[in-house]
């Protein structure tokens, strides 16, 4: 088809009664006010589920698994020896270059629980949850920098234009709750992740479906407030009249995201009572506080893994957090393994911990996959940028091999899964790429990741593209 | 030679039965100038069936086939080739103008086709199965893994019974072993035991079916060897104790590959299964589709492949809402009523409920009075009583009643983390959280 047919198609596709009736995401009848986002959502998982939702925790900047999860003593005997160029050939890195030397842990390790999960003293909290998680020891990715390696780990392609992992699952499964959005974004650490919002995207699938993001200090979502002056009654009328406009307009256009607009008008409204209820964490009891270390007031991870279990009582689908500051080059004190990172760790380590606990306690891990990990791993090598050391302890991007940890939800605890070579450097049993991540997220979820389809330009696509293996391994 | 068999056994049977037809074809004129090919077709048939007794004979000597079909096939076999051979001798040298001689002739040629007929019926018996258009897989019925599955039973006789028992039963124990059922195969052969409970490796049994198979003791020394998965399969029973009752959900499989072989040859789940996973739910009503569209809010179908549904009771619930949905109470599965202030008295409006594995009531007001009514629902599995003012008498009534209980939560409530700790030890099958 070349490009003027494709045109044509689309927009006779915009006025078809099929069409009409297949893109209003919910059925006709969600054309009614109020219903739009969830209520009447016929979607239905393909299989039953071992969980309804998911508590992801992304490290953004990609921690170092070296200094946390996977232990390497060969690689202590071998630090300050020069890398030999056979771990070299054929290797791109972001920064290292020439030949850079080899760099042990950082940190002292410990096996912890009765699986004998190694853990290093960085996160003394956690290692108190070792029987709660299953770590994949033996991850993969294909990219390594940042944004491409984020986009492909949340839509399961390194270049934009895709929608996230949030966004697929909303789109499978529904809302659970039709006061609020069932995909909310907490970003902490001063900066959203590399790959900007698209992490949080739509993509292609109609735009009720991508990330809220709320913020954690102030208003939790810019302008949903009524401006003083406007009255809650009288902010109502507005939005009828706003949208009988729109639904005008959607009458002589066609145009589905017109009914989008619709729906998020509505669902604005309703989040002017839902959200600053579900945010307020002044509500929770002080032994909570204690529990997580929050700091009221401010957009920490600490308060974020709060709010996370809070929307999770309150049914949100997809509960995605970003923590930035973990990519410890060693290029300055903030991003390094001797400064940086073990600030990190400390911001994480209770909020984290607190919140497995916090969920397991309530019944909620049941039902909630809780994930944390970064995009990539870091190298056994201390990275020499430009081939001179850089003026702190740090390493570079490394894709072959990195740890992320899984719970819940269906996910077997007390299981470490895959296993790297002496020095960390490359998976060499029960490797488990993004895409079986994803794959294995969906099944939990009671969706196969192969069914899970959309139709554009010409063909279905799927979150994990044309791969994935479900990792049955790690079910419970 | 017995691997010869089936060609030349098809070769006989067709010959054998073409002579009589063609005999009786020219009887009546038809085909006439055929007559004298009679004789030579039932010749060679014959001789085809003397040669195909013997590789039959070979092929017995495997002891891969016993019994009355067995027995039968060899008697009807003899009987066919005798017949056939007087057959030929008369065509050939028979006087036919003479009464006896012609109605000899016809009465043998008859028997001779009827017989090679129920002959090879017998023996397409022995290796087809009886109803070889068919396709029986082994599948057992997952209702009967509830009651009754054990590891032996479903597993590892099935293995036995297609392998090993032609050589190894009741009346002929090769070995002085028999494979028939659990109690023959602990009683062992000649050379002792062949199961070292929980030792594999020391085990008779596992060593023979694992040796190189050029070894002279190597089983089944013909036929098909055990498969990869078969072998795995009796190392896992073997390991876990070799009991006659071990079942899959103490002691499940963790190899991925064996859990999908069992999976899909057996149709066996491997681990503990929800009762909604090993049922499809009741069936699909009018009811169900009119409540579905009438609270599309609170009733959901829990997953596209079955007839289960989910109920959410939140704090706005109307009596209308919980008084129709227990026309349809057989089909509720999952209850989420966290949070909805409902009482006792307003969730037994929904009915019996003989199916609900799940209920969350978390931040409700259950007290010990309320929660021991609970032994009501014979299936729940999952029970969450987060923040209910319920204290430990409450949870033990709950308990000695609750046969299906797999896990409950207990935190913010009035039991005390002493009492907690006796309630985890004294129902060591329930998760206490």
């Amino acid at each position: 088809m070349n490009l003027l047919d494709e045109a044509l198609f689309e927009r006779h596709q915009l006025s078809t009664r099929r069409h009409f009736l297949k893109a209003c995401a919910t059925g006709l009848g969600s054309m009614a006010m109020g219903s739009l986002l969830g209520a009447t959502d016929p979607q239905t998982p393909h299989f039953i589920p071992k969980a309804k939702r998911v508590i992801f925790l992304h490290m953004a900047g990609a921690p170092s698994q070296l200094e946390l999860f996977d232990y390497k003593p060969l690689l202590k005997e071998l630090n300050g020896k020069d890398c030999p160029p056979s771990l070299l050939e054929g290797k791109r890195f972001a920064f290292i270059s020439g030949v850079p030397q080899m760099l042990g842990p950082q940190a002292n390790f410990a096996r912890h629980g009765q699986s004998g999960a190694w853990i290093s003293d960085l996160l003394p909290h956690f290692s108190k949850m070792a029987d709660d998680v299953c770590f994949l020891k033996a991850m993969h990715t294909d990219e390594f920098n940042h944004a491409p390696a984020q986009l492909l780990f949340y839509s399961g392609s390194p270049r934009l234009g895709r929608p996230s992992m949030g966004s697929w699952v909303t789109y499978g499964l529904g809302s659970m709750n039709e006061n609020l959005p069932s995909f909310v974004v907490l970003v902490s650490g001063g900066k959203t992740p590399s790959a900007g919002k698209s992490v949080w995207g739509s993509g292609f699938l109609p735009s009720i479906y991508q990330g809220v993001q709320c913020r954690s200090k102030g208003e939790p979502v810019l302008f949903a407030a009524n401006p003083n002056g406007m009255s809650a009654s009288e902010r109502k009328k507005t939005i009828e009249a706003i949208n009988q406009i729109n639904e005008k307009k959607y009458q002589t256009f066609k145009d589905p995201e017109t009914l989008t607009r619709i729906g998020q008008y509505e669902m604005a409204f309703k989040m002017q009572m839902s959200v600053p209820e579900a945010m307020d964490i002044q509500q929770e009891p002080d032994y909570i506080h204690e529990m997580y270390g929050t700091e009221p007031g401010r957009a920490s991870f600490a308060n974020n893994c709060l709010l996370a279990r809070r929307l999770a009582e309150r049914d949100v689908r997809f509960i995605q957090l970003f923590h930035w500051g973990w990519d410890s080059h060693g290029a300055s004190s903030g991003e390094s393994l001797d400064n940086g990172f073990l600030q990190r760790c400390k911001e994480v380590d209770q909020p984290m911990s607190a919140l497995l606990k916090d969920l397991k306690q309530r019944g909620l891990l049941d039902d909630t996959i809780v994930v944390w990990g970064g995009e990539f791993g870091r190298t056994p090598m201390l990275e020499n940028r430009n081939g001179v050391a850089n003026p702190f302890v740090g390493r570079d991007h490394q894709t072959d091999a990195f740890t992320i940890w899984m719970a819940g939800g269906g996910i077997k605890g007390g299981l470490s899964y895959g296993e790297t070579d002496e020095i960390g450097y490359s998976g060499i049993k029960n490797r488990v790429h993004v895409h079986d991540m994803q794959a294995t997220i969906l099944h939990n979820l009671g969706l196969h990741h192969e069914e899970l389809t959309y139709h554009f330009q010409g063909r279905d696509f799927r979150l994990t593209d044309t791969a994935g293996n479900v990792v049955k391994e790690i079910l419970a | 030679m017995g691997e010869l068999h089936p060609i030349i056994v098809h070769f006989a049977v067709t010959l054998l039965f073409i002579a009589p037809l063609l005999f009786w074809l020219t009887q009546l004129r038809l085909l006439h100038f055929l007559k004298d090919l009679v004789g030579p077709i039932n010749g060679l048939g014959s001789g085809m069936g003397i040669i195909a007794l013997w590789t039959g004979w070979q092929l017995a000597t495997t002891g891969f086939y016993a019994g009355d079909d067995f027995e039968n096939h060899r008697f009807l076999a003899f009987a066919v080739v005798i017949i056939g051979a007087i057959a030929t001798a008369l065509l050939f040298f028979g006087r036919h103008e003479t009464i006896f001689s012609g109605y000899l002739i016809k009465l043998l040629l008859l028997a001779q086709g009827v017989l090679i007929l129920v002959t090879g019926n017998k023996g397409g018996v022995l290796t087809h199965g009886n109803k070889p258009w068919i396709k029986t897989p082994k599948t057992l019925s997952l209702d009967k893994m509830e009651e009754s599955f054990t590891i032996y039973d479903g597993l590892i006789q099935p293995i036995f019974d297609s392998k090993c028992v032609a050589c190894h039963q009741e009346g002929n124990k090769s070995g002085g072993l028999a494979l028939v059922n659990f109690e023959s195969l602990m009683e062992g052969g000649s050379s002792g035991p062949v199961i070292e409970a929980g030792e594999v490796y020391q085990s008779l049994l596992f060593e023979r079916i694992t040796l190189s198979k050029s070894s002279t003791k190597y089983m089944p020394p013909t036929g098909w060897p055990l498969n990869y998965d078969e072998i795995n399969l009796i190392a896992h029973w073997i390991a876990t104790g070799a009991e006659k009752e071990s079942n899959l959900i103490d002691h499940p499989l963790t190899d991925v590959r064996l859990i999908s072989y069992v999976e899909e040859v057996y149709g066996v789940k491997n681990g503990f299964q929800s009762k909604i996973e090993k049922q499809n739910g009741p069936v699909w009503t009018e009811d169900v589709e009119n409540i579905l569209k009438k609270y599309p809010q609170h009733v959901k179908r829990i997953a596209a492949n079955t007839n289960w549904l989910s109920l959410k009771i939140d704090s706005l619930f109307s009596k209308e809402l919980l008084e129709e949905v227990s026309n349809i109470t057989t089909s509720i599965a999952w209850i989420a009523a966290g949070k909805s202030n409902i009482t006792i008295e307003d969730f037994s409006l929904l009915g019996p409920l003989p199916n609900l594995v799940r209920l969350s009531l978390d931040y409700n007001s259950w007290d010990n009075q309320a929660v021991s009514q609970l032994v009501d629902y014979p299936s729940i599995e999952f029970l969450n009583l987060y923040a209910n003012p319920v204290g430990e008498e409450g949870i033990i009534r709950l308990l000695n009643g609750a046969n299906s209980m797999k896990k409950l939560i207990i935190g913010s409530t009035l039991v005390k983390e002493g009492e907690k700790s006796g309630i985890i030890k004294n129902y060591p099958g329930i998760e206490v959280i």
